[in-house]
């Protein structure tokens, strides 16, 4: 009755006109979820889900892996700067102490009447049981037996020996060391010795003299050698026994002989100081 | 080649005692360090040898202290001449005479200083804690002592290769 063209013609226009109706009341009305669309999504979204977290977990990883590999890189390099930075610091700290110090010397040098010439210590006494410094001024710097050594603080000791570039010093701790002192407030006056452990004794001291704990000890300048008016150190002790004309005096000098750097070599030594004389 | 060992290891130790041990507060009470060197000489070298050395060891380190002078000169002497008696009949390589020799050594020479500040000296007063001195000094010797001669030993025999190889490089050449 009807040809085959006809036929599929027909079916076609039916079949769009059908997509056409479902298509326009799908949009207008959303369909109930289904159970076999349910399933698909239940057995399909996990695997997705682990591509998914697979694919994003690569692209971190590779991200990471980049950024730490630059990261250490940068990290490496602010390492360097950083023990740049500390060790430039420790030097400033260094020249700032030292400066300090050369300060101190420069004012002190500058209060006292004399040449005096700068030196650096450079070693130790190689045994405990005595107290000397090699010094990096000799002979050639005008330094001989016997020139007193201080610092502001106070004496340090005298020059025992010098070779041309370098001298010994004995430090006033030494117990062969000996300078004729004063005490500051009463005028008491003794012979300071070394006691080798960082201390000293003021020996010969009259028992009718007064001395008491924290008066200051300065040199007298009657030895020859240190200028008279130098600080020594503080009195620390005082022991008054029953019998004997003198009495024992402790005394702790200023000087930290233990953080000694440098030190001034009076070359002159003034026959007295104007200045404790005053 | 020998005595340019001595005087090499003999430089570094006494830099080492008064240049670099002064900054660290714990070795304020080290013994004399050339000490291990004097008894190596005394246990393992000939006397010809060993005493030359001893003698200018002596006087260099007299030189830097502000002890009296020959005080160190005195104190290796005696101390080389006591272990050049004592290997006569001890072996030189027994372990026992290591671990003492050095203590022993410290204990001669504090007394010789002792002896010299007591009897030669201005003051014949000793120090005070003179005596814990001597102890903590004794105590140093009885832990590095053996050490820094087993290491001053190693270093002669590493020398010794080193410097005839070189020897017999020039002879070679030489011939």
């Amino acid at each position: 009755m009807f040809s085959r063209k006809t036929v599929m013609i027909v079916g076609l226009v039916v079949a769009v006109t059908v997509n056409i109706i479902v298509l326009s009341l799908s949009t207008r009305h959303h369909p109930k979820a289904y159970m076999p669309g349910r399933l698909a999504l239940a057995i399909v979204a996990p695997f997705q889900e682990a591509v998914t977290r697979s694919v994003r977990f690569g692209k971190t990883l590779w991200a990471h892996y980049f950024a730490l590999v630059s990261v250490s890189k940068e990290n490496r390099i602010l390492k360097e700067l950083l023990s740049e930075a500390i060790e430039k610091n420790n030097q400033l700290v260094e020249v700032e102490l030292s400066n300090q110090r050369l300060r101190e010397l420069l004012n002190f040098r500058k209060n006292m009447p004399g040449s005096f010439i700068a030196a650096e210590i450079i070693s130790r006494d190689p045994s405990s049981w005595f107290k000397a410094v090699i010094i990096d001024k000799g002979r050639a710097d005008g330094l001989v037996k016997g020139l007193p050594v201080v610092i502001s603080e106070g004496i340090v000791g005298q020059i025992a020996e010098s070779s041309a570039n370098q001298s010994k010093v004995l430090l006033i701790i030494d117990q062969n060391s000996a300078v004729d002192a004063l005490v500051q407030r009463t005028r008491a006056r003794g012979i300071i010795e070394g006691k080798s452990m960082d201390l000293c004794v003021l020996k010969y001291v009259l028992r009718k003299h007064d001395v008491t704990v924290g008066d200051a000890v300065v040199s007298s300048g009657l030895d020859g050698v240190y200028p008279k008016g130098l600080p020594i150190g503080y009195v620390s002790g005082v022991i008054k026994r029953n019998s004997g004309i003198f009495q024992e005096v402790s005394i702790t000098p200023y000087v930290d002989f233990e953080k000694l750097e440098e030190v001034l070599v009076i070359l002159n030594v003034p026959k007295s100081n104007p200045a404790a004389d005053r | 080649m020998n005595f340019l060992f001595y005087l090499g290891l003999s430089l570094f130790l006494v830099i080492l005692k008064t240049t670099l041990m002064p900054y660290f507060s714990i070795f304020d009470q080290f013994y004399d360090i050339l000490i291990p060197l004097v008894f190596f000489l005394g246990l393992y070298r000939p006397a010809r040898e060993g005493i030359p050395f001893i003698l200018l060891l002596g006087f260099m380190l007299d030189s830097l202290s502000g002890g009296p002078f020959g005080i160190f000169l005195t104190t290796y002497f005696w101390l080389f001449v006591l272990t050049r008696w004592v290997v006569t009949f001890m072996h030189a390589g027994n372990k026992g005479l290591w671990l003492l020799t050095v203590a022993a050594g410290v204990l001669v020479e504090n007394l010789i200083i002792i002896a010299t500040i007591l009897w030669l000296g201005e003051t014949s007063a000793l120090p005070p804690q003179w005596g814990d001195r001597v102890v903590t000094q004794l105590l140093w010797a009885l832990c590095t002592g053996p050490v820094l001669i087993i290491a001053i030993s190693r270093a002669h025999r590493k020398w010794s290769e080193w410097a005839n190889r070189i020897i017999s490089v020039v002879k070679g050449q030489e011939a």
